[in-house]
This record gives C-alpha cells, sequence and structure tokens, in this order.
C-alpha cells in the first residue's frame, strides 16, 4: 500500500487498480431479469514486499470480496490486478504458476480448509508438489513447521487430531511452504479462543518481520489488526474510506466507519 | 440486598463418568447480570443448556439448581415447558439454526409466546410490534413477514432475544449471542440484549469468551476451567486484580485498543498447552499442567477459598487483598 513514486514500483508485488465486483442477485421471478449488486467498487492498492497491511471494516464491506481478487480466486467485473507488472488476466500458464506460488491464502475456517482424508504431511506436501517447487520437499516442510511453532511429528496426524488453534498454524504453514511473496489471510483468528488467538496473532506479528513476504491480514477486530500490521486499510459499504499508519488511523480517525468500528472496539 | 433468584448447589453435568461441569456453586440475585467465561470445553454452554432442561441425550445434571425456590434438577418434563419462556429463557448462539427456515418472523415470536400460554388479547399485535422497536429493528411490519435467511446476523439475533423476553422472564441464559456478529453489530446486540433486561428486571446469565463483553455488562463474573470455576466475584475486583493464575492468563492475552493505543508494544502473554479433554480431566487442579505457579501441591483439587466478595480455587494465592 506504498505511494506510487517509482522507487516503490519496483518492489510493488501486486496492483489492484479500480477494481469493483458485482454478485448476481437472486432473481425476484422466473422470468424478470436478474439484479446485480454491488459488493466492492473503484478499489485500488498497491502491495510491496515487507508490507503489513490490515483491513479491517463491518460484516459486508467487502473485505473478502477485495481479498479473493488479490488472490485471484474472483475475476473483478472492471479493473485490473497485476502481478509482477503482468495482468491476472493476460497471463501465460508459466506466469499464473508464478501468481499461485506468490499469492497464498489463510482461511476463516481450519477445519473447512483440510481435507479430512489426507494425513497433514500430505496437504502440505500438495501444494509443493502440484506448484512445481524444486527441492527437499520433507526439509520444506520440516522448516515451516519450526517457524510457526509445530511440531513435526504432527505430519503423521489427521485434521481432526489437531486442535483449532494447532491447524490454523497448519494451515498458516501450507501457506509459507511455498515461500510466497503475499500471504492473505482472511479472519484467521475469529473462530479461535482468546489465548489461542493470542498465539495465532503473534505468529503473524512475527511474520511481519519478514522482508521479503507482504502480509494481508483481514478482520472485523480493529484491536487484532492493530497489534499485528503496520498499515490499516478501512472499508465500507463496498469500498477504500481510509487508509493510513496503524497510529495515525487509531488516533485521528477520519472517516465515520473507522470512527464507528474505534467506538466499537470494547476493552476490559 | 436483592434476593436470590437462582441458587446452585454442588451442581454437576454428567454422562456416565465423564462430567462437563462438576460441582459448581453460585448464585444470581434478582436484576443482576452475571457473566460466564473460558475457552472452548470448560462447560459453559452445558450448564446453560442443563439450566434449560436442553441437556443432550444421555446427559443428566445433579445437585441442586432452586429458580426461585423451585427445584430444577428433579423437575419433570411437563413441569419444565411451563418454566420455559415464561421464568426461564435463552438466547441461543446460532440464530440460523435456532430459527425454523419454514416460517416467517411474525408466526415464530408468535409460537414464543403460544409455547409459554400468555393468553392473546386484541392488543397482541401491538405488542409484538413495541417488543419489535424495543429490538430496534428496522421497519418492523415488513421484517415480521420475512424468513429468517432474509435477514441479517444482528437482525436475526435481536429476533431470538425477542422471543426470549417475549414472556417478561425472570432469568434469560445468553449463550455466546454475538460469537457470529461483527464488533459494530456485537455491540447493538448487547446494547438490546442488556435493555430489554433492565426493561423486564429479569437477571442475565451471559456466557461468552470474551472477557471484554464481560467487563463492560455485567457486574459479577465466573471464570470456569474443565468443568469447574475457579475463580468468581464482582466483574470489577476479578478483571481489576484477578487472584487465579487462569484468570490472570485470560486476561493477559486479550488484546484491546486501550493497550495498543497506550504504546503497548509487547508480545502478547499466550496459555501453554490447551485444555483437557473431558474425558481425560486431571485429578486435582485441572489446570496445573498449563500453570506456572503449579507446586506438589496441586495434586489435590484446591477448595474454593474466599477472598473478599469472590471465591478463588487455587492453593497460591499470595495476595489475599481485594
Amino acid at each position: 500500500m506504498s505511494k506510487q513514486d517509482s522507487a516503490t514500483e519496483s518492489k510493488a508485488i501486486l496492483i489492484v487498480e479500480n477494481a469493483s465486483y458485482e454478485y448476481r442477485a437472486v432473481r425476484k421471478k422466473l422470468i424478470s431479469r436478474a439484479v446485480r449488486q454491488s459488493a466492492l467498487g473503484n478499489a485500488s492498492m498497491t502491495i510491496s514486499s515487507g508490507d503489513a497491511i490490515g483491513i479491517v471494516g463491518s460484516s459486508g464491506a467487502g473485505k473478502t470480496t477485495f481479498a479473493r481478487i488479490l488472490s485471484g480466486q474472483l475475476v473483478p467485473s472492471s479493473g485490473v490486478v497485476s502481478y509482477l507488472g503482468t495482468d491476472l488476466q493476460q497471463m501465460s500458464n508459466e506466469n499464473e504458476l508464478g501468481f499461485r506460488r506468490g499469492v497464498q491464502y489463510v482461511f476463516q475456517n481450519p477445519r473447512a480448509s483440510f481435507d479430512p482424508r489426507l494425513k497433514l504431511g500430505d496437504s502440505l506436501l500438495e501444494p509443493l508438489k502440484s506448484l512445481k517447487i524444486l527441492g527437499n520437499h520433507q526439509n520444506i516442510i520440516d522448516q515451516t513447521l519450526i517457524k510457526v511453532g509445530l511440531d513435526i511429528s504432527m505430519i503423521d496426524r489427521f485434521s481432526h487430531e489437531l486442535s483449532g488453534g494447532q491447524l490454523q498454524r497448519m494451515a498458516i504453514a501450507r501457506a509459507l511452504v511455498v515461500k510466497p511473496k503475499v500471504l492473505i489471510a482472511d479472519e484467521p483468528s475469529s473462530s479461535l479462543d482468546v489465548s489461542v488467538r493470542a498465539q495465532i496473532l503473534n505468529l503473524f506479528k512475527d511474520l511481519t518481520d519478514d522482508e521479503d513476504m507482504a502480509l494481508i491480514l483481514i478482520a472485523h477486530d480493529l484491536a487484532a489488526v492493530a497489534y499485528t500490521t503496520k498499515q490499516i486499510v478501512v472499508f465500507s459499504a463496498g469500498g477504500i474510506v481510509e487508509q493510513g499508519s496503524v497510529s495515525e488511523v487509531l488516533v485521528a480517525p477520519k472517516h465515520k466507519a473507522t470512527a464507528d468500528l474505534i467506538d466499537a472496539s470494547i476493552g476490559i | 440486598m436483592s434476593k436470590d433468584l437462582l441458587t446452585v448447589k454442588n451442581y454437576s453435568v454428567s454422562s456416565g463418568s465423564i462430567s462437563a461441569v462438576r460441582q459448581v456453586d453460585f448464585k444470581v440475585s434478582e436484576n443482576e447480570k452475571l457473566g460466564i467465561v473460558g475457552e472452548s470445553g470448560a462447560g459453559k454452554s452445558m450448564l446453560g443448556l442443563s439450566l434449560m432442561g436442553l441437556l443432550p441425550f444421555g446427559w443428566e445434571s445433579t445437585g441442586s439448581a432452586e429458580l426461585a425456590g423451585r427445584e430444577l434438577v428433579s423437575m419433570s418434563e411437563k413441569d419444565l415447558v411451563g418454566i420455559r419462556g415464561r421464568d426461564i429463557s435463552m438466547v441461543f448462539q446460532d440464530s440460523l439454526s435456532a430459527l425454523n427456515p419454514m416460517k416467517k418472523i411474525g408466526k415464530q415470536l408468535e409460537f414464543a409466546f403460544k409455547h409459554a400460554e400468555v393468553s392473546r388479547s386484541e392488543s397482541f399485535d401491538e405488542y409484538i410490534l413495541t417488543l419489535m422497536h424495543s429490538l430496534k429493528i428496522d421497519d418492523p411490519e415488513l421484517s415480521l413477514q420475512k424468513y429468517p435467511h432474509q435477514l441479517s446476523g444482528g437482525q436475526r439475533q435481536r429476533i431470538l432475544i425477542g422471543m426470549a423476553v417475549a414472556c417478561n422472564p425472570r432469568l434469560i441464559v445468553a449463550d455466546e449471542p454475538t460469537t457470529s456478529v461483527d464488533s459494530v453489530i456485537q455491540r447493538d446486540v448487547l446494547d438490546v440484549l442488556i435493555s430489554n433486561v433492565s426493561r423486564l428486571g429479569a437477571s442475565l446469565v451471559l456466557i461468552t469468551h470474551d472477557l471484554a463483553v464481560v467487563s463492560n455488562y455485567c457486574e459479577k463474573i465466573i471464570v470456569m476451567y474443565a468443568g469447574k470455576i475457579v475463580e468468581s466475584g464482582p466483574v470489577v475486583s476479578v478483571m481489576g486484580n484477578p487472584k487465579h493464575p487462569y484468570t490472570k492468563a485470560l486476561i493477559g492475552s486479550h488484546i484491546s485498543l486501550k493497550h495498543i493505543k497506550s504504546g503497548m508494544s509487547k508480545r502478547l502473554p499466550v496459555i501453554p498447552g490447551m485444555m483437557p479433554a473431558i474425558q481425560a480431566i486431571p485429578t486435582g487442579c485441572a489446570f496445573k499442567t498449563r500453570c506456572g505457579s503449579a507446586t506438589a501441591a496441586c495434586e489435590v483439587q484446591p477448595p474454593n477459598f474466599l477472598v473478599g466478595e469472590r471465591t478463588v480455587s487455587c492453593w497460591h494465592i499470595e495476595d489475599q487483598s481485594e
């Protein structure tokens, strides 16, 4: 989310320009025209190495839609997403493989994001094989598990044998094995208990030290995002309404949506 | 001093040799708001469900739970049906599964009244509309004609609150009523819940894993761990000066904007390990495996020590001040 000067352009990994997205709403009658509902309008962002950006906003603000566009899960209705200077829509197969390696996603519900029939080691091996990562896969997996604070022996377990916090770490490890340039995490701690949540937030905070990777953390909890990231982007009604450093946004919010989020964040 | 409405003594919830709630004692006074906190698996929800007589098949409660002088533990299903809604009611966690997807909201609210055998009067529709206004639902007449899936999560949660308060109960048990909504909606839903509880002069048992919710909305707090109450007392003293290592750890791992604004950049402390499964609760203090202060004394279950107005179940309370 750096300013688009030439120096930053050179480090830019993902650039989103004026991305909009419309969902097809349900028809009211069988013969009526399908209504389109705008979920995101003209959102732009530049993501560079070492960025740690928190995306906040209430439900329906467009956070997840934006993240899915960033990760290539959704094609924007209008606007351009480019990875290392290449438009995602114009990408060759080879470049697309690079994009898949470079941008990884951690989902909200770790239980639903693992195949229950696979051992966790096989789940971690899958992206390494499908994205054609070279090197000793077992070593890569072992080092990544240590990085996220999990025991190496856990690769022999199934997903139901791990607690929610352990499984979310495993999901983060699965995203990290391919050494992504951008890691997007969508509400990774909202389904977890307070103590486990602290573990996951600490892990993400550690990951922000990695200057070669950008972290995008999406949450409706402003405190979690402010603790973990360096910059905050506030979404409201399908658009970016405010962005700045954590201290700028928290101390002097400029938009009502930001002020509402700060106001709603109840503390002890 | 207000009268006790609910008195729970030596109360357990078990299935065979497995216990989700183990010999707990607490009281809820009239007009009091009690928060029950703890991690997943602490037994909070089973405690709430057992008070409503809604335990899963094979589970039973033992001990004593008196609601306004009536014993709930030995109450027949017929009598329980009689008190549900009118004397004790519940706000459930998942609004989509708590509401019938096939019926309109208006019909479901009507059912809440019928079930509690409140007689219909000419002003019945007016009463429902007044209730909808108290729930702060926009366009209440239109909302009554909608199906649950046509409302937002926050609106559905408010409808559940409406169904719980419809028949003026004396005690409302709310089980994680805001877990599935975002922080802005959470505040609105809790405000609606508290304003309705106050309007009725009812008491509230608020089950949550969010310490901030209890510290802002309740007067008393119970901290549960592995089916036991480890600390209980006034919110101000427990949150301000926690005595039990588990309460301290829970509060320590909570993150709030206040800490960040005040420049707290240090790492969040975490509680090592995880809560034991109910099939494998260790003897003595169940928290000993995760506790930094554990000693050989913790092999024996500590009693509930009285410290001022609160109880603490730990052998290592050096500081006896409030």
